[in-house]
């Protein structure tokens, strides 16, 4: 065997033992067919009703019925992206006309999920609703009991747990990679002003929710609770209490919800997980890092990476992996189909997740409500997250340690 | 007071200047503009496996393709633009692109130049107005929307910012195709230059245009290029003959539509000369206009009276 073959051979076989003990589908990397067509409706054409209009369209077997938005402007505007579909300006109306629909995605405002939701559920939908699922306790652990006792299928748009590269890092974390968790930090960076442009000032409370501090669950609940989450869905557990700061550093225009926010999220074991968002600058942008005495994963939703101590022990493949520079660290890229990109010899290039991890989450639901396969991430979950990222927020906005009582996470 | 707004998108850098208002109202409407070009980059990203582009290319050969009003009123806009410049634009020339090596690969051979021939052609893309779908009729056929998306994108964000009543922009794309609200204030229009040449060594004035609620595109064999046979190679595919086109050094459009500038700027690079089929409401700015003005004006008067 020449001193390429053997190259090759080992970089293959080293990625292959890896990727065969922590990934063992590769399902993730082809496009979605459904068994059967499945028709849905989207309620609330905002961004991110677009965004999931967007990855629907692209899975064989979705058929996108209805849409529907309060807002005309944008009820016009979403309707144009969406082939063949029948605009709506109320959920109710939807629900009462497009009879066909099975699922509903419910990309509204926060605050008016819970009730979008559970008239849905009384009608009989599969619902997938955006997280944070709700901005008060009290609706969460309502839509999370409702979710419960429903016939049809429910889930929380939390994308940690559907993402591939999440999946696959997940295994790291939970085998001796990582070894002792010392800490933990996460960040929500961006550069925005967080305000939607209104045309009358009638609407402009309407379309502003997320600055309305009666409405708005702050950084911390809106950005936050995907973060969350991605600690609850490693660890297995949930934190105790929570203490933060925020402030306004750049968007003085007259707002009251804080455009920077830092916070400290402990657990019962001490660890501490310390978060910061921001809408005044993008350096970053989102991503979570776990900090382990053998080595730190990083995580950024469409890439991540292992950076390993010195000290740590050398488990083989890891040789042979695709590896990244960042300042004065090498990183080591963790590839989710990275057998599939040894074996084309593409493994060097490191690339990222095909699809946004939103497209996971959506197929994640789609495969339950067609092959009953198990919902990946409940509305229970999505409750405890989305309830972790309101008492954030409270702790932020009132200056106090906010205990996290385990009953109010209770529930499955 | 002006502000000025960027994001990076399209392998590019858009950016956006507003007036006319208060900041804390212009910059809200900015970015909303701006978040539709970062979805059409998203959508129409042919280097990205998850675009919506890419899904169309993997399953539309042999099944028709339900296509919302956007897709598909983009691809018939490909479609006209493609009959009437005579074949010079075509979005399906990526086979051929990657086979001359101008998606940074390598340069292939006469083989596999040869082999990416029969994947071109916009015969090959069936778009079906009643049910709105496109169906490739041949396999092998990949739509590459880079000669008209980012077009596509800056005429969907200026209208962005009409809905949010903003009354005086400038937005370009990579500088090579801008689009104007109205005019700065107290202007008659927002001047652009046209950067005729990649060596900025030309003694003369460079051109000099007023826009005023309509977009310019400039398309120039600069930039990418390739070594074939000791000879350096512009990134301008002749999907006529196949080959990388005998181009001039420019060719610039004006029009009320960016998505019409951006693509009929790099078919009148492949092509020359304006087609007697190019549309009335098309106005070219070729090499020959840029003598003729340059000879007879020392000012670019004239380019502004070509404008509108």
């Amino acid at each position: 065997m020449s001193e390429t073959d053997r190259r090759t051979f080992l970089k293959q076989a080293g990625t292959a033992m890896a990727a065969v003990s922590i990934l063992p589908s590769l399902a993730f990397a082809a496009d979605l067919e459904l068994n059967k067509e499945l028709p849905v409706a989207i309620i609330g054409m905002g961004r991110q009703g677009r965004a999931i209009a967007g990855e629907l369209q692209k899975i064989k077997g979705v058929k996108i019925v209805g849409v529907c938005d309060i807002d005309s402007g944008r009820l016009r505007s979403g309707a144009r992206r969406v082939a063949g579909v029948t605009p709506y300006e109320t959920h109710s109306k939807l629900l009462a006309e497009a009879k066909d629909v099975s699922a509903v995605f419910i990309a509204t405002p926060t605050h008016t999920h819970r009730a979008i939701a559970e008239d849905a559920i009384a009608a009989g939908k599969h619902v997938y609703c955006e997280a944070p699922i709700a901005s008060t306790v009290e609706d969460c652990q309502a839509m999370a009991t409702a979710a419960r006792n429903a016939s049809t299928v429910c889930v929380a748009g939390l994308l940690g747990r559907s993402n591939p590269i999440y999946q696959l890092a997940r295994t790291f974390y939970r085998s001796n990679s990582v070894r002792e968790l010392i800490t933990m930090r996460a960040q929500a960076n961006e550069k925005t002003t967080w305000r939607n442009p209104a045309p009358t000032p009638e609407r402009e409370r309407a379309l502003n929710w997320r600055l309305d501090p009666e409405l708005s669950i702050g950084l911390a609940g809106e950005l936050g609770t995907h973060q969350f989450d991605v600690f609850h869905y490693y660890r297995d557990e949930y934190p105790v209490s929570v203490t933060g700061l925020g402030s306004i550093q750049l968007h003085k225009d007259g707002r009251k919800v804080d455009d920077t926010i830092n916070a400290l999220i402990s657990y019962a074991d001490g660890t501490v997980l310390d978060y910061g968002a921001t809408l005044g600058n993008s350096h970053g942008g989102t991503h979570e890092v776990f900090y382990g005495s053998n080595a730190a994963i990083q995580l950024a939703w469409t890439h991540g990476w292992m950076f390993k101590e010195a000290d740590a022990p050398t488990q083989g493949w890891e040789v042979y992996a695709n590896r990244q520079r960042f300042h004065n660290e090498e990183g080591i890229t963790l590839i989710a189909d990275a057998t599939q990109l040894a074996s084309q010899g593409k493994l060097e290039s490191g690339v990222g997740l095909p699809n946004p991890s939103l497209y996971y989450g959506i197929a994640d639901f789609l495969k339950s409500v067609t092959e009953s396969e198990p919902v990946v991430t409940s509305m229970a979950e999505g409750a405890r997250a989305t309830i972790v990222g309101i008492l954030t927020n409270q702790a932020i906005v009132t200056g106090q340690t906010v205990k996290i009582d385990p009953a109010m996470l209770a529930g499955e | 007071m002006p502000i000025t707004l960027a994001t990076n998108a399209m392998g590019t850098r858009f950016e956006l200047v507003l007036a006319g208002a208060a900041p804390e109202k212009l910059r809200p409407a900015g970015e909303a503009a701006l978040h539709e070009i970062e979805e059409c980059h998203h959508r129409f990203n042919l280097f990205d496996p998850g675009s919506w582009l890419n899904s169309i290319n993997r399953r539309a050969t042999g099944e028709a393709i339900a296509l919302d009003d956007e897709t598909f009123d983009l691809l018939t806009m490909c479609q006209q633009v493609h009959e009437a410049s005579e074949g010079a634009f075509d979005v399906t020339v990526a086979p051929l692109m990657q086979a001359w090596g101008f998606h940074g690969n390598i340069h292939g051979d006469e083989q596999a130049i040869l082999a990416a021939q029969k994947m071109v052609g916009m015969q090959h893309v069936h778009l079906d107005a009643s049910a709105k779908t496109v169906r490739f009729t041949h396999p092998g056929i990949t739509l590459d929307l880079g000669g008209i998306a980012k077009g596509f994108a800056i005429d969907i964000a200026i209208q962005v910012l009409r809905d949010c009543g903003v009354q005086c922009a400038l937005l370009h794309g990579g500088t090579s195709t801008v689009a104007a609200i109205a005019a700065p204030p107290d202007e008659d229009g927002w001047r652009v230059t046209l950067r005729t040449s990649a060596d900025n060594s030309s003694n003369q004035p460079a051109p000099v245009v007023c826009l005023k609620d309509n977009a310019m595109s400039i398309s120039a064999p600069h930039g990418r290029t390739i070594q074939s046979d000791g000879k350096t190679l512009g990134h301008v595919l002749d999907p006529r003959t196949h080959r990388p086109a005998a181009c001039g050094p420019f060719a610039a459009v004006i029009a009320d539509s960016a998505c019409l500038t951006d693509a009929w700027s790099t078919a009148l690079l492949v092509l020359g000369e304006a087609p007697q089929t190019i549309p009335d409401t098309i106005h070219t700015i070729l090499p020959e206009t840029i003598a003729d003005t340059t000879s007879n004006h020392s000012t670019p008067t004239r380019l502004e009276a070509i404008c509108r």
